[in-house]
C-alpha cells in the first residue's frame, strides 16, 4: 500500500476559494469608500467560483443537499454564506442594496472558510500562521481597494510576518517529508519569495495610489497561498507518517 | 454501547488477508480498500516489521460526519459511523477532515464510501469479515460500554490521535514493538 | 425466496501441508459468495488474501471457454477456436507418431501446481495418463522440492508432523529457511501459539521475513551456509553432552561415523563459515538440546533450491535427530502430507520401467536441449515463468514441434503454445484434498464455463485415440474418487459421506510420526551415514559446498554481478498462478508488477531511488523491476517475489543432482534458483 498525499488534484478548490476570498476583499474595499467598478468583478468571482464548486461535486443533481449540515459543518455554513454574499453583490450591482452587507456577509464567508479548514486532521492548516491567513490577505485586500493606504501598511506588514512564521513552520515540517513528497517541498518552498514580492509590490502600488495594481498584487498573493496551502497540507494521516518514519529508517540504513 | 476494532502490532504480519476480506465481503470495486495495511520496515539490525491495519475508526466525534454537509454521514446507537452513499453528494471534504484516510473516493460513482464495521454481519450475530479471517488474532472487535476507556494505548505514536475519540486501541506490546510519538512539526527542537 | 445452493470445498491454491477450506453460494450457475468453511479443523473460516479473493478467479471475464489453435506465429496472440475433437486430432496424430516410430517417450506431459489444486489429478489421474499412453512424465514436484525430497528419502525420515499437534506441544519451533507468514498465512495461528505458550519461535534467514517479524530470536547466517550451521551446532551439542549418544546409535545407521565427522569441526570455525556468533550456536545447540520437543519447520523446497540443498537438509534432519525429537509429540519435523490415496490407480506398473528422462531438471533440460521432446502436453503448470533461464528455454522449446496448454487463462507459456486446451475451475470439478489427519471433499458447485473440461475428460479421449481403452473404467467421477479414497489412510471414506461432513472425516494416520523409530531406508533405520548416497556417488555425511555461481567460487562473476538474488514469497502470489495473478483483480491491485527488495545502501550506491523502475541483469538475461527500498534485506542481496518470471530470466540452469540418482531413488534435480548472481542499474529515461 504506497504512501500518497490523500488527495492529488485539489484545483477547483483552490479556484473556489480563492476566487470567494477575492470577492469578499473587493467586497470590503467597496464598503470602505473604494471605486464603483468593484462590485461587478466581486459577483463575476462568485459566479465563477461557485460554479467551480458545484463542478468538482461527484453528484451534482444532489448539490442542494449540501445546506442539510447547517447545525454541525462548516462547508454547509460555507455554501449558505456564499449563496447570500452572491445575492447582496447582485443586489448593489443592480443598482439596489448598500456596500456593507455584501461586505460583512463576505467577510463572514472568509471567516466560514478559515473554520472549515481547522480540521483535527490537519494540524498543519490548524496552525494560525495557516488558519488566520485568508482574513489577513481579504483585509489587505479590502484596504488596497478601499484606497486606505495607512490600513494597508499595517495588515501589508502583518501579512509579512505571517509568511515568515509560515515558511518556519514549513522548514520544520518539511524536512521527514522531503524524503518521501521532495517535488511537493521544492514547490512549497519556491513559492514564499514571490509571495513577499506580491505583497510588497501591493503596498509599493498602494503607497503610488495605484489601486487596481495594488488590488491585482494582492489577488495574486492570495492565490500563491491557496496554492500553497493545499500543497503543504501536513496529512498526518497514517500513510504519510508511514512514509516519513520509514525514510527515517531508510536514511539510517544507508 | 461503542464499536470499533483493536489491533495488536505485535501478532500482525501484514499478510492483507483482513483487506481481500472486507473486499470480498463487501463486494467493493476494483482497486478500492476500505481497509489498508501499511508497512514500517525495521531499524537497521532489527528485526521488527512493523505492520497496520486500519480501516474506520469509528470515532466519538467523528471529524467525518461533522464536516458532511449533505447528511451522508450518521453516528449509529451502537457507534457505528455509516456513510449512505444515496445521500452523498461527492465533495470529499470528510476525506479531508478524517484523519485515518478512511473514506475511499469511488470515482466511478463519484461518491464516497468506507468500511461500515460489517454492520449487517453484526446484526446476525457475526464479525466483520476482516476480524474474522485474521489468521494471527491481531485484529479483533472492540465493544466497550459507555464510560469505559478499554486497555491498550489510546495513542499509540504512529497514528496522530485527535480528541475525535477514535475507536482504536493498539494492544500494547513488547517495548519497541510501536515507534515512539512523532512531533508535531513546530514541536521538533 | 429460494436459498442458493451451498458447497463445501477448498481454497484453489497449493499451499503446503494444508490447504483452507471454502464454502461457496452458488444460484442459477453463478457464485453468488464465497467464504471460509467454519467448519474445517485447520483453518476455522479463515482465508488469506489469496483465498479471499479466488471468488474472483471463477467470476473472471478471461477465463479460456473453448479450445483454440494459434492463428500465426507462437506468440503473436492470434488464436483460432476449433473443436475439442480437432484439438484432440492433431495431438494424437503427433503422439501416435511417435509411439508408432518407437519413441513414446518424446511425447512429454508436464504437470504442475495447477493440476495439484485436484489433488486426485496431481496423484492418480495425470500420472495413470501418462503412464498407460507410455509418456515422458514430468511434474512440478522438480522445481518445487525434490531435492529436499531426496534427502530425506537417503535419510529414511519424512517427518510429517502436523502443525496443529505443533502449535499445541511444542516448546520451541524453528523456521528453518521457511517464511509461513509469507506463503502459508494459515500457518500462522499455530506458529503464534508456541509463542503465547511461552516457547520459543526461531527464523533462521538471511533476511527480516513476515516469520521473522513474528518471532522471538531471528538468526541471520550467511546465505548458503546452512551445513555449516547445523554441523556446527550439532558439534556443540555432542561436545556439551546434550546428545543421548546411545539411543542415536540404536536408531541410526553410522552415528559413528556421523559423530566424527561432526566432532572433527570447530564450532568456532563453522560459526566463522556462518558469518554468525559462537554464542549463537550455542544458544541454538542449547535449545535443540533441551529435552523438551521442538518442531522444525522445514516445509517443503527452500533449501532445496540452493545447490547444497541436499547436504542441508540431512545436516539439518541430523540435528533434530540428535536433539531426540524424532517421535515425540510436538517435536519433529512439520513437512509432509500424511494422507495417501490408493497408489495403484497410478498404473506405475505400466509405466516405461526405465523412463529415458526422468524428472529431473538436469534430464529435461538435455531432452529439450537434444530434440528428443516432440510433443509437449503442460497441464496447470507454466515452464516460461517457473523453470530456471527463461531465455534458454524459450529457445528450446521454439524448437519443440507440438507445444500444448491447458489451464485457465492464457499465461507465459500458453502465449507460446500451438494449441490451448480450456480447463475447468476448482468449483466445476469433483475432487479430493486433505490436511495432515482429515480428509475433504472439493465439491462440484458449478458447471464447466462454456466448453471447458475436466483434464480427465480430454485425457480420456486422447488415451482412446492412442488405442488405451481403460484409462477411466469408471462409470462416473465420483466412482472414480471412491476408488481413489480406497488406501489404508482413507478407509471409511467415500464421496457420499464426506458430502454429508464439510468438517471432514477423520483420516487414519498415526498419531505420532516414527514413534516406533522405524524409517524408510534399506535397514530400516535413521541414516546418518548413508550408504546408498555413498553408491549414488553423494555425500554420505552432511557436506558443505559453496556453489559454482556464488560470493566464493566465483569471484570473477561477483565482480560483475556483486548482488545475490534471492527468490522470496509474497502473500499475494501463489507460484504464478492466474498469469502472475494479475488477473486477479484484488491481488493484482495489491502487487501490480514485479517488485525487487533492495536494501538502502545497494539501491544508493546505484542511484535506484525507492519506487524507481530498473533493470536486474546478469547474462542469461535482462529484467524490468519495479524497486523498494527495505532494511529488510540484507545488503548485497535483493529479493524477488517468484511469481514473477523476471526471476527466471537471471537464474541458471545448474542443478546439482544426476539423472541417475533420480532413476534409482525417484527424487532428486531441483534446480539451484537461490544461486543466482545480478547486477542492478536504472533505467534510462
Amino acid at each position: 500500500m504506497s504512501p500518497r498525499p490523500a488527495f492529488a488534484s485539489h484545483l477547483p478548490l483552490v479556484f473556489f476559494t480563492w476566487a470567494m476570498l477575492a470577492a469578499a476583499g473587493l467586497a470590503l474595499g467597496a464598503a470602505l469608500g473604494g471605486p464603483p467598478w468593484l462590485t461587478r468583478p466581486a459577483l463575476a468571482l462568485v459566479i465563477a467560483g461557485g460554479a467551480a464548486s458545484f463542478l468538482h461535486l461527484g453528484r451534482k443533481a444532489r448539490a442542494h443537499r449540501s445546506l442539510r449540515g447547517l447545525g454541525h459543518s462548516w462547508i454547509s455554513r460555507e455554501a449558505l454564506l456564499s449563496a447570500l454574499f452572491g445575492a447582496a453583490l447582485a443586489a448593489r450591482a443592480a443598482g439596489a442594496g448598500l456596500a456593507w452587507p455584501a461586505a460583512l456577509f463576505g467577510l463572514a464567508l472568509a471567516w466560514a472558510i478559515v473554520r472549515l479548514y481547522a480540521l483535527e486532521a490537519q494540524p498543519f492548516w490548524r496552525a494560525w500562521p495557516n488558519a488566520l491567513a485568508p482574513l489577513v490577505v481579504v483585509v489587505a485586500l479590502g484596504a488596497a481597494a478601499g484606497r486606505r493606504f495607512p490600513v494597508l501598511l499595517a495588515i501589508g506588514a502583518l501579512d509579512l510576518l505571517l509568511v515568515a512564521l509560515r515558511r518556519r513552520l514549513h522548514r520544520a515540517a518539511w524536512p521527514g517529508l522531503a524524503a518521501a513528497f521532495p517535488a511537493l517541498g521544492g514547490a512549497v518552498e519556491a513559492g514564499f519569495a514571490p509571495r513577499v514580492l506580491a505583497t510588497v509590490a501591493a503596498l509599493g502600488f498602494g503607497f503610488a495610489g495605484r489601486t487596481a495594481a495594488a488590488t491585482g498584487c494582492l489577488a495574486a498573493a492570495l492565490l500563491l497561498d491557496r496554492f500553497t496551502f493545499y500543497a503543504a497540507a501536513r496529512q498526518h494521516a497514517p500513510s504519510a507518517r508511514i512514509a516519513e518514519l520509514k525514510a527515517m529508517r531508510i536514511a539510517a540504513g544507508r | 454501547m461503542r464499536l470499533g476494532f483493536s489491533f495488536d502490532p505485535d501478532r500482525c504480519f501484514g499478510c492483507l488477508g483482513c483487506v481481500a476480506a472486507c473486499a470480498n465481503a463487501n463486494g467493493t470495486p476494483e482497486d478500492l480498500f476500505w481497509r489498508r495495511v501499511h508497512k514500517l520496515p525495521p531499524e537497521p539490525g532489527s528485526s521488527r516489521t512493523v505492520y497496520l491495519s486500519m480501516a474506520c475508526n469509528h470515532c466519538d466525534a467523528a471529524p467525518c460526519a461533522q464536516a458532511c454537509p449533505a447528511g451522508a454521514l450518521t453516528k449509529r446507537p451502537d457507534g457505528v459511523v455509516q456513510h449512505h452513499p444515496e445521500a452523498c453528494i461527492g465533495c470529499r471534504c470528510c476525506q479531508m477532515a478524517c484523519p485515518y484516510e478512511a473514506p475511499q473516493w469511488d470515482a466511478a460513482r463519484g461518491v464516497i464510501s468506507k468500511c461500515g464495521l460489517c454492520h449487517d454481519r453484526l446484526d446476525q450475530g457475526r464479525e466483520p469479515a476482516c476480524v474474522e479471517t485474521c489468521f494471527a488474532g491481531a485484529l479483533r472487535l472492540l465493544r466497550l460500554e459507555d464510560g469505559a476507556a478499554g486497555g491498550g494505548t489510546e495513542a499509540a505514536g504512529l497514528i496522530h490521535l485527535p480528541e475525535a475519540g477514535p475507536m482504536l486501541r493498539i494492544a500494547s506490546g513488547p517495548p519497541g514493538a510501536f515507534p515512539p510519538a512523532l512531533p508535531l512539526p513546530w514541536e521538533r527542537p | 425466496m429460494r436459498l442458493p445452493n451451498v458447497h463445501y470445498s477448498v481454497c484453489p491454491h497449493n499451499c503446503w501441508p494444508v490447504n483452507c477450506g471454502l464454502r461457496v453460494e452458488v444460484e442459477d450457475g453463478r457464485l453468488c459468495a464465497l467464504a471460509g468453511n467454519p467448519h474445517h479443523d485447520f483453518s476455522r473460516g479463515r482465508l488469506c488474501v489469496k483465498g479471499q479473493a479466488s471468488g474472483e478467479i471463477q467470476r473472471s471475464p478471461h477465463r479460456l471457454t473453448r479450445p483454440m489453435k494459434r492463428a500465426g506465429a507462437r506468440g503473436a496472440g492470434a488464436w483460432e477456436p476449433i473443436t475439442w475433437d480437432e484439438a484432440l486430432d492433431t495431438i494424437a496424430a503427433r503422439m501416435r507418431a511417435n509411439r508408432d516410430g518407437g519413441r513414446p517417450q518424446a511425447n512429454a506431459v508436464y504437470h504442475s501446481h495447477g493440476n495439484i489444486v485436484q489433488r486426485v489429478n496431481w496423484k492418480v489421474l495425470t500420472p495413470r495418463f501418462a503412464n498407460l499412453v507410455g509418456a515422458t512424465l514430468w511434474d512440478g514436484n522438480f522445481p518445487c522440492w525434490y531435492d529436499v525430497g531426496l534427502a530425506q528419502a537417503l535419510t529414511g525420515y519424512w517427518g510429517l508432523h502436523d502443525p496443529v499437534e505443533t502449535g499445541a506441544h511444542a516448546a520451541a519451533l524453528v523456521n528453518w529457511a521457511q517464511d509461513p507468514a509469507a506463503s502459508q498465512a494459515n500457518m500462522v495461528p499455530y506458529l503464534l501459539q508456541v509463542r503465547d505458550r511461552g516457547g520459543e519461535v526461531v527464523t533462521i534467514d538471511p533476511r527480516v521475513t513476515q516469520t521473522a517479524a513474528l518471532s522471538t530470536w531471528h538468526l541471520r547466517p550467511r546465505l548458503g551456509s546452512d551445513v555449516w550451521l547445523a554441523n556446527g551446532v550439532a558439534a556443540v551439542m555432542l561436545r556439551e553432552g546434550l546428545v543421548d549418544e546411545a539411543a542415536m546409535a540404536r536408531m541410526g545407521d553410522g552415528f559413528e561415523a556421523y559423530r566424527a565427522h561432526v566432532l572433527a569441526l570447530e564450532p568456532r570455525l563453522a560459526a566463522r563459515e556462518c558469518e554468525l556468533d559462537l554464542k549463537d550456536l550455542e544458544r541454538l545447540a542449547a535449545l535443540y538440546g533441551q529435552g523438551s520437543p521442538l518442531c522444525t519447520n522445514l516445509t517443503r523446497g527452500a533449501l532445496g533450491k540452493h545447490w547444497n540443498g541436499v547436504q542441508m537438509v540431512r545436516a539439518v534432519l541430523c540435528l533434530v535427530a540428535l536433539g531426540g525429537h524424532i517421535g515425540v509429540r510436538g517435536g519433529g519435523v512439520v513437512w509432509g502430507e500424511a494422507v495417501d490415496w490408493n497408489p495403484s490407480l497410478q498404473a506405475q506398473d505400466r509405466a516405461p520401467a526405465t523412463p529415458a528422462h526422468p524428472n529431473n531438471f538436469n534430464a529435461i533440460d538435455a531432452a529439450l536441449d537434444s530434440g528428443a521432446i516432440d510433443t509437449l502436453l503442460v497441464v496447470g503448470g507454466n515452464p516460461l515463468s517457473q523453470w530456471p533461464n527463461l531465455n534458454r528455454l524459450r529457445a528450446q522449446l521454439a524448437r519443440v514441434p507440438l507445444v500444448v496448454v491447458n489451464d485457465l487463462f492464457l499465461n507465459h507459456t500458453a502465449r507460446q503454445a500451438d494449441l490451448v486446451l480450456p480447463a475447468t475451475s476448482w468449483l466445476e470439478e469433483l475432487g479430493l484434498r486433505a490436511s495432515n489427519s482429515r480428509i475433504y471433499l472439493m465439491d462440484q458447485a458449478l458447471p464447466p464455463l462454456g466448453e471447458s473440461r475436466e483434464a480427465s475428460w480430454w485425457m480420456d479421449r486422447l488415451a482412446r485415440r492412442l488405442g488405451v481403452e481403460d484409462y477411466f473404467p469408471w462409470p462416473d467421477k465420483e466412482a472414480c474418487l471412491d476408488a481413489c479414497l480406497a488406501s489404508a489412510a482413507c478407509a471409511g471414506a467415500s464421496v457420499a459421506e464426506l458430502r454429508r461432513r464439510p468438517e471432514g472425516m477423520p483420516a487414519h494416520v498415526a498419531g505420532v510420526p516414527y514413534a516406533d523409530h522405524r524409517f524408510q531406508t534399506p535397514t530400516g533405520r535413521f541414516a546418518f551415514f548413508s550408504a546408498q548416497a555413498e553408491t549414488l556417488g553423494l555425500p554420505p555425511l552432511p557436506t558443505p559446498e559453496e556453489a559454482p555461481e556464488g560470493a566464493r567460487r566465483s569471484p570473477g562473476l561477483l565482480a560483475r554481478f556483486p548482488l545475490q538474488l534471492v527468490s522470496e514469497r509474497r502473500n499475494t502470489h501463489f507460484h504464478s498462478f492466474h498469469d502472475s495473478h494479475r488477473l486477479v483483480p484484488t491481488l493484482r491491485s495489491l502487487e501490480p508488477e514485479p517488485l525487487l527488495h533492495v536494501h538502502p545502501r545497494d539501491g544508493a550506491a546505484r542511484g535506484v531511488a525507492d519506487g524507481d523502475l530498473a533493470e536486474l541483469f546478469n547474462d542469461r538475461g535482462t529484467a524490468r523491476v519495479r524497486v523498494e527500498w527495505t532494511t529488510e534485506m540484507a545488503a548485497g542481496q535483493v529479493g524477488l517475489n517468484d511469481g514473477w518470471p523476471e526471476l527466471n530470466l537471471l537464474t541458471s540452469s545448474l542443478c546439482p543432482v544426476a539423472p541417475a540418482v533420480t532413476a534409482v531413488m525417484g527424487l532428486g534435480g531441483q534446480p539451484a534458483y537461490q544461486n543466482a548472481l545480478v547486477q542492478l542499474r536504472k533505467v534510462a529515461p
